[in-house]
């Protein structure tokens, strides 16, 4: 008997030729052997804010890149309200994404920098800040008022300091990664605020220092238009070889301008602008402590868990938000959109696959329920953080206890380095999740069969049959339809597991956007009513105590789907959700800890869950 | 002798040498490991590469003899050979220092190869109420000892209670049941031991023998493969001994016990398409041993 023991070289990439020789990989005995395709799930925070963070400092923290780095391996810190503090489990990969408007300028003039205490009304702030949470917000108010009205100090705006900074907070990034073990991904946050709406960018490199230390990074004070980042990125990657992508969020705080369908300027979109698009932001960062991204409940009405951490009310600028800006602010219809944009320009420009990230303000991706460090260090555990503004903008508020603990980025991957992960991250081999590590696999093809579900290692079908999360599916063969492999595993310290559904998107011949949810895999024998919705799993928490049992859902889900509504014609996408049953959620474990009563308002549960990047269907060839 | 073989025996006749010699020489905790000689350590049931070299995958290794005594026509055949184990060990962090220290005081316990967690404390004052938390550690170490440890001198009126808990192997398979194998001498000297049931998945009861009725079994022999459909995630309870005299030394360890699974002898079968014989056991109950908790009047 001849057994292949070829390896396949690594390359970091996935395509229909390496999937093909991975097939063939099967014939090594060892199902551990290296596969050359993705094997493992890397977890990290592509989106992490430390005190170089000017809002960050505003709101008490003095943790800095290093204790980041440092905590999201798995040490122990104490964070900035000098609590203790540790991750039940090490992350494998850590974004710090310091917005790159005036970074680490509030932290040097709070060091007291000499340069800056020349400056009467830079050491006046600095005294502000030291002299408690009032003297800092009259800071704040200051500052922002200079700013609007272009008085800021020179010395706060030394490009010398800022390339400085700049140099450092990469060599830091360079030192803490460990090919291998663990991965510092450089990048850093694009913060546009254009009137007062959210579209704020992750820009995360492939490469280490030697080539990102080559530009400075692109701030909304160089432009608010994101099409501006867009040619930065360009230029970066023309000037230096590197490779760069950026990734939105937050679009339910942009004022219907994330996913809008016209450009910056009020323009038609182009064709020109939707490769651009599709091209520099594959990735949307689809749930974090700013509320959930996925759907909106007044765009889902039939998805009874479309309402998930919703934060609909304000722009980030604090500006009342309008129901008829949804369509353009969550992931799901932005896909939809994105279709009937591919039919009209011929390039879909929203074709974005999925991760979650903190957006911590604390230099802490702490988003597990149990271990919540909120989302500035102003709201670190404390019994009166609950019912304390997170945000306060203008006269809107936004409360404590409204903070998602949330999410994480599962990334398949072949190897836990730069390069691999970025290149998963680009290829959009990657999902979301509120916070569980949970196991997902996702793989559409033609020809997946009911056996398939049938084994331990559903990779080894996936990839020899079809394509993973973030891949493509074209030109339906003759009586084929879709058919999905999903597989999960739950958080070993997690919950169970209540539900696997796939959520699918389509345009009809009119032109006509729809969606649907189907539950595809579930614990127990449960049977879906009249409806066709699966009843509910049940409910074991005790809120009190801050505790659930595993005595309902699912270890682990696998099936293989068949798309019952398919027309070969129609351009379609799908994803997968992956549910939770219910467990407590952080405001319980505050309210146990602190012992408080909370307001009726308050939820203290969750149903966690995973996004899946999707799979996308397109009639043509 | 084979009293004189197996570890649950010698924990029994080190209470005996306990009272004789005034010492127990037997006061010992559980790891387990693979003793392989192909310097690699697999005890995965379908990653096995065998005891030696000759006995890595090939197709006839599960019957071809892996020992041989052609004069008293005695054989240990290569399929009798075990996938197991590993040893798992309680440590504050991962330096040679923790670990031996871990090792000396046996917060250690022993598997067969699935990276089960598992958790054993004993002490005077558990009660159901800590049994319904995430944590045990947090109880089981401020009510309790580890594995490994001693209970002395019961308090009046009291029994030993014990806080154990479980958590499948994330990519193994669901747990069937904990036990507590206790081990005890009378006050004739007399050597005993029970197993009690201490936790179990499903709505199981025990029947009239007092017996746990089997877990089911999910195995596909040919496909070499399972599902978790039956048995739990994690298994978590406090037990307190209902037999317990305060007069008499006694040991408990936990064992725990995983759904049947494919044992590697199925996986070869699958992977070079073996028809093997009927003797050879394709399926296992792979398992835990912790490091036994001793009571000392």
């Amino acid at each position: 008997m001849s057994k292949s023991e070829t390896l396949i070289p690594d390359k970091g990439v996935y395509d229909d030729a390496i999937a093909k020789q991975a097939w063939s990989t099967r014939d090594i005995y060892s199902p551990y052997a290296k596969q050359a395709y993705a094997t493992q799930v890397f977890w990290g925070d592509t989106h992490l804010h430390t005190a170089l963070s000017v809002d960050s400092t505003i709101f008490g923290a003095t943790l800095g890149v290093e204790d980041a780095y440092r905590f999201a391996r798995g040490e122990e810190v104490r964070a900035s309200s000098g609590q203790r503090v540790k991750l039940s489990r090490p992350l494998d990969f850590l974004v710090v994404a310091d917005h790159a408007e005036a970074l680490g300028t509030m932290d040097e003039m709070l060091k007291g920098n000499p340069e800056m205490m020349k400056d009467p009304t830079l050491k006046r702030w600095r005294e502000l800040f030291n002299s408690g949470p009032a003297g800092a917000q009259e800071a704040y108010t200051e500052m922002n008022a200079a700013s609007t009205e272009g008085t800021t100090p020179e010395a706060l705006k030394d490009p010398k300091l800022f390339r400085t900074i700049w140099d450092n907070y990469i060599k830091t990034g360079d030192r803490f990664n460990e090919p291998g073990r663990f991965t510092a991904l450089l990048g850093y946050e694009y913060t546009s605020n254009y009137k007062t709406n959210n579209l704020h960018r992750v820009v995360i490199y492939r490469d280490s220092g030697e080539r990102v230390r080559q530009n400075l990074p692109f701030s909304a004070l160089d432009s608010e238009n994101p099409e501006e980042l867009w040619k930065s990125l360009q230029g970066y990657e023309a000037k230096t070889g590197g490779q760069v992508l950026a990734i939105p969020h937050n679009g339910n705080m942009s004022g219907g301008m994330m996913f809008a369908l016209s450009t910056f300027a009020g323009e038609p979109l182009t064709e020109a602008w939707a490769k651009e698009r599709a091209r520099w932001e594959p990735l949307y960062e689809i749930t974090q402590m700013k509320g959930d991204g996925e759907a909106h409940p007044m765009l889902s009405p039939n998805d009874e868990f479309a309402d998930y951490e919703t934060w609909d009310k304000l722009t980030i600028g604090g500006l009342p938000n309008s129901p008829k800006n949804y369509p353009f602010e969550y992931a799901r219809s932005a896909l939809k959109n994105g279709l009937a944009l591919e039919a009209k320009l011929g390039t879909n420009p929203f074709k974005f696959g999925f991760i979650g990230s903190t957006d911590s303000h604390t230099a802490l991706p702490a988003v597990e329920e149990d271990n919540f460090f909120g989302k500035h260090s102003g709201v670190e555990p404390s019994a009166k953080r609950m019912m304390n503004p997170v945000a306060k903008v203008r006269d809107q508020v936004v409360l404590g206890w409204e903070m998602a603990a949330s999410g994480y980025a599962g990334v398949w991957a072949t190897e836990n380095t730069r390069e691999a992960l970025w290149d998963a991250l680009k290829r959009k081999e990657v999902y979301a999740t509120t916070g569980p590590r949970i196991i997902v696999r996702f793989f559409g093809g033609w020809d997946f069969v009911e056996q398939d579900a049938h084994t331990r290692r559903p990779a080894q079908a996936g990839y020899a049959k079809g394509v993973p999360m973030g891949g493509d599916l074209h030109k339906a063969p003759k009586g084929k339809v879709p058919t999905f492999l999903v597989a999960a595993l739950k958080d070993p310290i997690g919950g169970n597991l209540d539900r696997y559904q796939i959520v699918k998107g389509w345009m009809d011949a009119k032109g006509k956007l729809h969606e649907k949810v189907y539950d595809v895999a579930w614990s127990g024998d449960r049977k879906p009513g009249k409806d066709g919705k699966l009843p509910a799993v049940g409910n074991t928490v005790d809120v009190k105590e801050a505790t659930w049992t595993n005595t309902i859902g699912a270890t682990e889900l696998i099936a293989v789907w068949k798309d019952p509504d398919f027309n070969p014609e129609q351009p379609a996408f799908y994803y997968g959700r992956v549910i939770e049953i219910p467990t407590p959620r952080w405001t319980a474990y505050d309210a146990k800890y602190f012992g408080l009563q909370m307001p009726p308002e308050v939820p203290m549960t969750t149903q966690e869950r995973a996004y899946t990047s999707p799979i996308w269907y397109t009639p043509k060839g | 002798m084979l009293e004189f073989e197996y570890a649950r025996s010698a924990l029994k006749n080190g209470l005996k040498l306990e009272k004789e010699v005034g010492v127990n020489p037997y006061k010992l905790g559980m790891i387990g490991s693979t003793d392989t000689h192909t310097a690699l350590s697999t005890a995965d049931e379908d990653n096995f590469f065998g005891k030696v070299s000759i006995h890595e995958p090939n197709a006839t290794r599960a019957m071809h003899p892996y020992m041989e005594n052609p004069e008293l026509d005695l054989k240990i055949m290569g399929w009798e050979q075990t996938a197991s184990g590993y040893a798992a060990v309680w440590a504050t962090e991962n330096t040679r220092e923790a670990i031996f220290d871990a090792m000396e005081r046996r917060e250690t316990y022993a598997t067969t190869g699935p990276r089960m967690i598992v958790r054993f404390f004993g002490g005077w004052d558990f009660e159901a109420q800590d049994a319904n938390n995430r944590m045990p550690a947090r109880i089981g170490y401020g009510k309790g000892v580890p594995m490994g440890g001693d209970l002395r001198n019961a308090p009046a009126g009291k029994a030993p209670t014990f806080l154990v808990a479980a958590l499948k192997d994330p990519i193994g398979a669901n747990l069937d049941r904990y036990q507590i194998v206790k081990g005890w001498m009378d006050g004739e000297g007399e050597l005993h031991e029970k197993v009690y049931d201490v936790a179990w998945s499903g709505d199981r009861r025990p029947g009239e023998d007092g017996k746990l009725p089997p877990v089911g079994n999910t195995v596909d022999v040919k496909e070499a493969t399972w599902t978790n459909a039956i048995g739990a995630h994690e298994l978590i309870a406090v037990w307190k001994d209902p037999d317990f005299s305060p007069d008499q030394k006694a040991f408990y360890y936990g064992r725990v016990i995983e759904i049947p699974t494919p044992r590697w002898t199925a996986y070869d079968a699958k992977y070079f398409d073996l028809k093997l014989p009927d003797e050879v056991s394709m399926t296992t109950q792979e398992r835990a041993y912790t490091s036994p908790i001793w009571y000392t009047p």
